[in-house]
């Protein structure tokens, strides 16, 4: 934490920085970091630029090339990840043996999580389609399309990275006529297929809108090559959700019984009213001898002067 | 399309599952596109219809929103959650004495140039920057006034900084971490004892063992705590060199109470019978036809069968790898022991 160190940043700019990479309840959104390797061909190369395009502004393309192999050192990674504050990254290379290389992986705490290998077959440019695009920053409504992702552990963590990946912006509102992306991936002979569409909503006979949609782009395949997923315990770790403070609910109380009145019970207890400590009122002390007599008479009542009188006699 | 089992939704990531496998008839050749575009477009328009449905519509300004639910599905966080800060000692005391912040204005009265101006911040009435101070009556005449507010205000900033790097010490003694010495998510050093260890085990891993290391100030150092040998010097008595020797050379002799190792003859022996083929000379008693003797052969003692021969060498064999066992370790006790160079 900026707090915690020992060293304090020095201007402004330098803090909001520090305190946008500590962490937090409500995290920032992730964001991709897109490496080239030592060798691309143009497909891969402009398949990671288009990819640069569907992330942006939460993406970052590194200029230079980075002759790396993630599979046997992913150290690079982790420092540029810790450097530029990005816990997404997208490898790109070519080679004989994997052509058309693409490396999507994800990071917790600057520490790899896991790394899928894909082979981009397919592949076409975002340019290519005389489509609009959509704004930058749009939120894309996701579709999975077969069974295996739903099944299969390796592709339902696929789903998961994918997820992930294309998320997009956490919002808590959305605008109903901002809905305007969809990126479609579907399970398909051993490929992943991703599609990109534009959406379009025309008015309906009823209040749903009726979908329209035009293939905006890029179009490729993924071909699964190798992988390093997490542990489940890596998982759950990263995971771990903070404690949020839930608001208590108050009982017995009613604030309002629909007449204004706030209602509750109060619960008094177990009372022995023949001990119960009250005003003292002496006409509930005397018994009433007065008016009721063992033979029914009625019993004339005593004045005090009556008292003197007697005794002045006796 | 037959859409045989239904799609589901997260409307908070505006995902729809939908499990049912593509037609493979649809996906070959030139219809794959169209036929994707049409399964996009029922998945679509199923998740507007969801959101549609579900979502309660509400009017911003002149937008139409509604709120998402948070997702359904599980997603990893970036980072852990932040842990929770340890009060400083002023925020315990205040605490304690329920002392409560009062929010002060921002502006204030200035009554030198007569206007409110800012508290803190830009066009604030800096004490620094005053052109006039006042000398106070109890104050020695000389002295320099300026310089004396400029020395007070260093040393308040200087204690308020002891203060902060105390509370920061404070909160990793209780549970943080010293960032230097926990690369790869190491345990808390949560004493000084463990600091000091820490220390130690850092000087002796380089490979001089912390001989050239600078001493760390207060820091007990172990008399030649991390040499491995030490050598006699190669000068000195020739006598004690010599007797140090005979004494390895004697003990050596002692230890071998056969000098000659007739079970290792014997079997040598054999080994050489055996393979020049010498029925007469073999030891087992099986009948083999004659060959030529060679001269110089010696006769063994007694036909043994093939069998027994096989058991006794095996026995043999075992008891000479004991033999030898126990030969070796008693050899490496003794170089142990008596060395030229001495162990520490």
């Amino acid at each position: 934490m900026a707090s915690n160190s020992v060293i304090k940043p020095k201007t402004q700019a330098g803090k909001r920085a520090l305190a946008r990479r500590e962490e937090k309840v409500i995290e920032n959104t992730k964001s991709c970091l897109l490496i080239r390797g030592g060798n691309t061909s143009e497909a891969i190369g402009s398949c990671l630029k288009d990819l640069y395009s569907l992330k942006k502004p939460h993406a970052l393309m590194l200029k230079r090339r980075n002759p790396i192999l993630p599979f046997e050192e992913i150290s690079f990674v982790e420092k540029m990840s810790r450097k530029y504050d990005c816990s997404l990254f997208a490898f790109a290379s070519h080679s004989k043996k994997r052509p058309n290389n693409l490396v999507l992986g994800r990071l917790f705490n600057y520490q790899l999580l896991d790394m899928i290998e894909f082979g981009v077959e397919g592949y076409q440019p975002l340019c290519t389609f005389p489509v609009a695009k959509v704004p930058v920053g749009t939120k894309p409504c996701l579709s999975f399309q077969g069974e295996e992702f739903d099944s299969d552990p390796t592709l339902m963590a696929i789903k998961n990275l994918l997820l992930d990946m294309f998320q997009g912006p956490r919002v808590e509102k959305i605008r109903l006529q901002g809905i305007e992306h969809l990126i479609q991936f579907s399970y398909c002979d051993g490929q992943i297929l991703v599609r990109s569409y534009r959406i379009l909503l025309k008015s309906s006979g009823s209040k749903i809108p009726r979908v329209e949609l035009f293939e905006m782009g890029p179009r490729f395949g993924l071909r699964l090559r190798r992988h390093k997923l997490a542990t489940p315990e890596q998982f759950k770790q990263a995971r771990r959700q903070p404690k949020v403070a839930t608001i208590k609910k108050i009982k017995n109380i009613v604030p309002d019984d629909g007449l204004g009145n706030r209602l509750g019970r109060v619960h008094v207890g177990r009372q022995e009213l023949d001990k119960l400590q009250t005003r003292k009122v002496k006409a509930l002390k005397r018994p009433r001898e007065d008016f009721n007599a063992a033979d029914g008479k009625k019993i004339k009542k005593r004045r005090l002067s009556d008292n003197k009188k007697q005794k002045n006699k006796g | 399309l037959a859409t045989s089992v239904p799609p589901t939704f997260d409307l908070g990531l505006l995902l729809i599952n939908n499990p049912n496998p593509l037609d493979p008839a649809s996906t070959r050749g030139p219809e794959l596109e169209p036929y994707l575009a049409a399964v996009a477009r029922e998945n679509a328009q199923s998740l507007l219809s969801e959101i549609w449905q579900r979502l309660p519509a509400e009017r911003v300004e002149d937008a139409v929103v509604a709120p998402l639910p948070p997702p359904s599905t599980p997603l990893p966080r970036e980072k852990p959650p932040p842990k929770p800060k340890p009060p400083s000692r002023w925020e315990e005391f205040a605490r304690l004495k329920s002392i409560r912040r009062n929010k002060k204005e921002q502006a204030v009265w200035d009554e030198a140039t007569g206007e409110w101006r800012p508290r803190w911040g830009y066009g604030r009435a800096d004490p620094s920057k005053e052109w006039l101070l006042e000398v106070p009556a109890s104050a020695d005449p000389n002295e320099d006034q300026f310089g004396r507010l400029k020395k007070e205000k260093k040393e308040r900033v200087a204690k308020n900084e002891l203060q902060r790097l105390k509370n920061i010490s404070r909160n990793m003694r209780l549970g943080g971490t010293l960032p230097a010495l926990s690369a790869g998510g190491g345990g808390a050093t949560s004493s000084s004892k463990e600091l000091k260890r820490a220390l130690v085990v850092a000087k002796r891993s380089d490979a001089s063992v912390g001989q050239f290391s600078a001493k760390v100030g207060g820091e007990k150092v172990g008399h030649l705590q991390g040499r491995r040998r030490h050598f006699l010097p190669n000068t000195g008595s020739l006598t004690a060199e010599r007797g140090i020797q005979e004494q390895v050379l004697k003990e050596l002799a002692a230890r071998r109470t056969d000098p000659l190792n007739t079970e290792r003859a014997v079997n040598r022996l054999q080994q050489q019978r055996e393979q020049s083929g010498d029925a007469a000379n073999a030891v087992d008693g099986r009948r083999r036809p004659q060959k030529k003797k060679t001269a110089g052969k010696v006769s063994t003692e007694g036909g043994k069968s093939r069998r027994q021969n096989a058991r006794d060498s095996k026995s043999r064999k075992y008891k000479k790898a004991a033999a030898s066992g126990r030969a070796n370790q008693k050899m490496k006790s003794l170089m142990k022991s008596k060395t030229l160079g001495k162990r520490k």
